[in-house]
């Protein structure tokens, strides 16, 4: 009997091992040309891109094919004078470009030519009274922006900036029924928002706020017969959630409930 | 790309796919250009508004224009206000400039049903506005749930919708309800439900539900789970109601042992948390744990002389305390939270609620002589087991668990582990006062209620074979 009814059958010719060169190849090459058609249109993701591709480069140990210096300046450029990243030069700044822009320094060990006192104040800012952050000064409120404010001074050996006891209080309350986390308190729980609040808690020390047993099983529960991970019960699988709920598992010690 | 399937084209498709993609790139530099140097010289005018509207009916994800937006019409509802000062400017009727922002979300939504800058753009001009109209965003999220039952920005939306229009709990549980009707596989409602209901039916405890409310709930879901066993949102939702009360904090024991002192915990707490009086006044202790703030388990070192009167409680318990006379032997106090034997991992259900669950394992049961390999009622089977009594249906639990591991391959480490934690639990229960033998279990990665070994004198792991 099929565990799972929604899910995706993976094709007989479908490639079967893993083409790190051709990764490489794709990462190295993208943004060389300006006008392409998905890198124009996708300006306003560019520093998250950026960390994306950084990361994978790194993870496959060719970080070297990637131009330092010119993601240094690209950094430098999109610093606002509040301290916030924009995505790309003249559009407005963002906590979740912040993060990226943090993670991309980290990894290229430039943290020395941002500003992170810039960084550390403007992340402070946006934190509210009742803990939780918002992701830039009009005012909306999600837990991928806890996790970007903590995890983005944490790299930065600045979390005690901001009340952390207060950051883990709010995402307890965005505690569900099933064990997982969403958005806001009353919001679904969804892989994605899960991974969010459970790394907040990680690096707030506040892990045990977590029924680890009844998440992990939750996140195992995500894994469909063709062996692909879907964000919550009852959606197709889609590769994003092999990083959510990989690492939520990870966290929470309980990788080995997966297959 | 989330959900974009890979289609083949051919040469000419190509071609004629990249003259059209060169225009429309060409249209939004030219947009984005005019719009952020306009900004850039602090115009807030109508062709900012007219603009940003046409780039964002198909890119509704990049928020400097609707942050743009924002400064345009935070502006225009100034001017607005103060519309003797500018004669030859329109006067602004605000709510009218904001349902503007309404029909543009609205359109933006469709090219993206899941945008959060437009769900967040239309949340900011309904708080902007003096007289939202929450009837017509209630019958938004009508339509926008119809067309998706799962998308969740919207019954985030509702939420905070409902909220604003001081709709009332039981009204949301009738539409949850309504939900749950046209198609039990509705998790969304579901989870609605489990927030709706401690406000609707609180229980004793907080966040808890009354125990007729489990009842009637039980006999809704398990409705749901039985007509469409393969579909988990039910099942999901039935593992909640059948789930352990969460252990309120407490003192399990405490242990002095060659000038050692332990306190073990139900849960982990802050070493502040531990008082210690020493001949009825307070000792400054230095604490010791794994972690460095929360622990289940905290050691200090003592030199206490025989006879000293010792007073162990935790802060806001000071009722639950431990009291001894410091002799020279191991003293082990066993504390409230240290059930008698049997009943440490044991809640037995009251007598209202254990023909329930009779009656539910006897439709599992039914339901498993039909279909045996349905591992979520299998599943749920021995989480009734568990409910109606874990110490005597222990043999009974184990052996499904060990079934599971089969029917349920992916997870077979998750039955495991689950299986090792109730056999411990069984250990902890049938010890006898001074030996834990846990060297029947197989090695587990995770250690499971570390917080009771120190209590016995000799504990055998696995390891030990």
């Amino acid at each position: 009997m099929a565990l799972s009814r929604k899910d995706v059958k993976i094709p007989e010719d479908a490639v079967k091992e893993l083409l790190l060169d051709k990764h490489v190849e794709f990462i190295a090459k993208y943004g060389d040309d300006p006008d392409d058609y998905e890198y124009a249109m996708s300006e306003f993701l560019r520093m998250n891109g950026i960390y994306w591709g950084s990361a994978a480069m790194h993870l496959m140990g060719s970080l070297q094919s990637m131009d330092r210096d010119k993601i240094i300046k690209f950094l430098k450029e999109c610093q606002a004078e509040n301290g916030g990243f924009r995505p790309v030069q003249e559009h407005d700044p963002h906590l979740l470009n912040t993060l990226s822009a943090v993670q991309i320094a980290v990894i290229f060990d430039c943290l020395a030519e941002i500003d992170v006192d810039g960084v550390c104040n403007y992340v402070t800012s946006l934190q509210t009274e009742e803990g939780s952050f918002m992701g830039d000064q009009w005012g909306e409120i999600d837990n991928r922006f806890t996790f970007c404010a903590v995890a983005c001074l944490a790299l930065i050996g600045r979390l005690s900036s901001i009340d952390v006891d207060k950051a883990a209080s709010f995402v307890k309350s965005c505690l569900n029924f099933d064990g997982g986390f969403g958005s806001r308190p009353g919001a679904e729980s969804h892989a994605g928002l899960i991974y969010t609040c459970v790394g907040t808690l990680a690096i707030t020390g506040h892990l045990h706020y977590v029924d680890s047993d009844l998440l992990g099983w939750w996140l195992a529960e995500r894994q469909l017969d063709s062996g692909g991970l879907n964000g919550r019960p009852e959606k197709l699988p889609d590769v994003c959630y092999s990083w959510w709920v990989l690492a939520s598992l990870k966290i929470l010690n309980r990788l080995h409930w997966i297959d | 790309m989330h959900g974009r399937v890979k289609v083949k084209t051919t040469e000419q498709q190509e071609r004629e796919k990249k003259i059209e993609r060169d225009g429309k790139l060409k249209a939004y530099r030219k947009a984005m250009s005019a719009l952020l140097s306009r900004r850039a010289e602090g115009i807030k005018d109508d062709t900012q508004l007219m603009v940003s509207a046409q780039v964002l009916q198909s890119n509704p994800d990049i928020s400097t224009l609707w942050n743009i937006r924002k400064e345009v019409l935070l502006h225009l509802v100034d001017l607005g206000s103060n519309s003797t000062e500018e004669a030859d400017e329109k006067v602004f009727e605000k709510d009218a400039v904001l349902l503007k922002e309404l029909d543009l979300t609205q359109q933006c939504l469709m090219t993206n049903p899941k945008s959060y800058g437009a769900w967040h753009h239309r949340t900011w001009s309904l708080e902007q506005m003096d007289n939202p109209d929450w009837n017509r965003e209630l019958a938004l999220c009508q339509r926008y749930l119809k067309l998706d039952e799962r998308n969740f920005h919207c019954w985030d939306y509702r939420k905070w919708v409902a909220h604003r229009a001081a709709a009332s709990p039981q009204s949301e549980l009738d539409f949850t309800m309504e939900k749950i009707e046209e198609n039990f596989s509705n998790y969304s409602a579901w989870h609605y439900r489990s927030k709706l209901l401690p406000l609707i039916f609180p229980g004793s405890v907080q966040d808890s539900i009354q125990e007729e409310t489990i009842h009637s709930e039980l006999d809704l879901v398990q409705n749901a789970a039985f007509t469409d066993p393969e579909d988990s949102s039910a099942w999901f939702y039935h593992t909640w109601l059948l789930g352990r009360q969460a252990e309120k904090s407490g003192i399990i024991y405490s242990l002095l042992e060659n000038g050692t002192l332990t306190i073990s915990c139900t849960e982990p707490i802050e070493s502040a948390k531990l008082n210690v009086q020493v001949n009825e006044s307070t000792e400054n202790l230095s604490w010791e744990g794994e972690e460095e703030r929360f622990n289940k388990l905290w050691t200090t070192k003592v030199s206490w002389k025989e006879g000293t009167k010792v007073k162990i409680f935790l802060s806001g318990s000071e009722d639950q305390y431990l009291q001894f006379s410091v002799d020279l032997d191991r003293q082990l106090l066993l504390g409230e939270k240290w059930k008698s034997t049997n009943q440490r991992f044991t809640n037995l259900p009251s007598q209202k609620t254990k023909p329930v669950l009779e009656q539910a394992l006897d439709n599992c049961n039914q339901l498993l002589e039909l279909e045996p390999d349905s591992k979520w009622t299998l599943f749920t089977k021995v989480l009734i087991l568990l409910a109606l009594d874990s110490h005597a249906n222990h043999q009974e639990i184990i052996t499904s668990l060990r079934n599971l591991t089969e029917i349920d391959k992916p997870r077979k480490n998750f039955f495991a582990d689950l299986e090792c934690r109730l056999r411990t639990e069984h250990c902890i229960e049938t010890a006898d006062s001074s030996t834990l033998d846990l060297s029947e279990l197989n090695e587990t990665r995770i250690q499971y209620h570390k917080q009771y070994l120190p209590a016995f004198k000799l504990v055998k792991l696995s390891s030990d074979k």
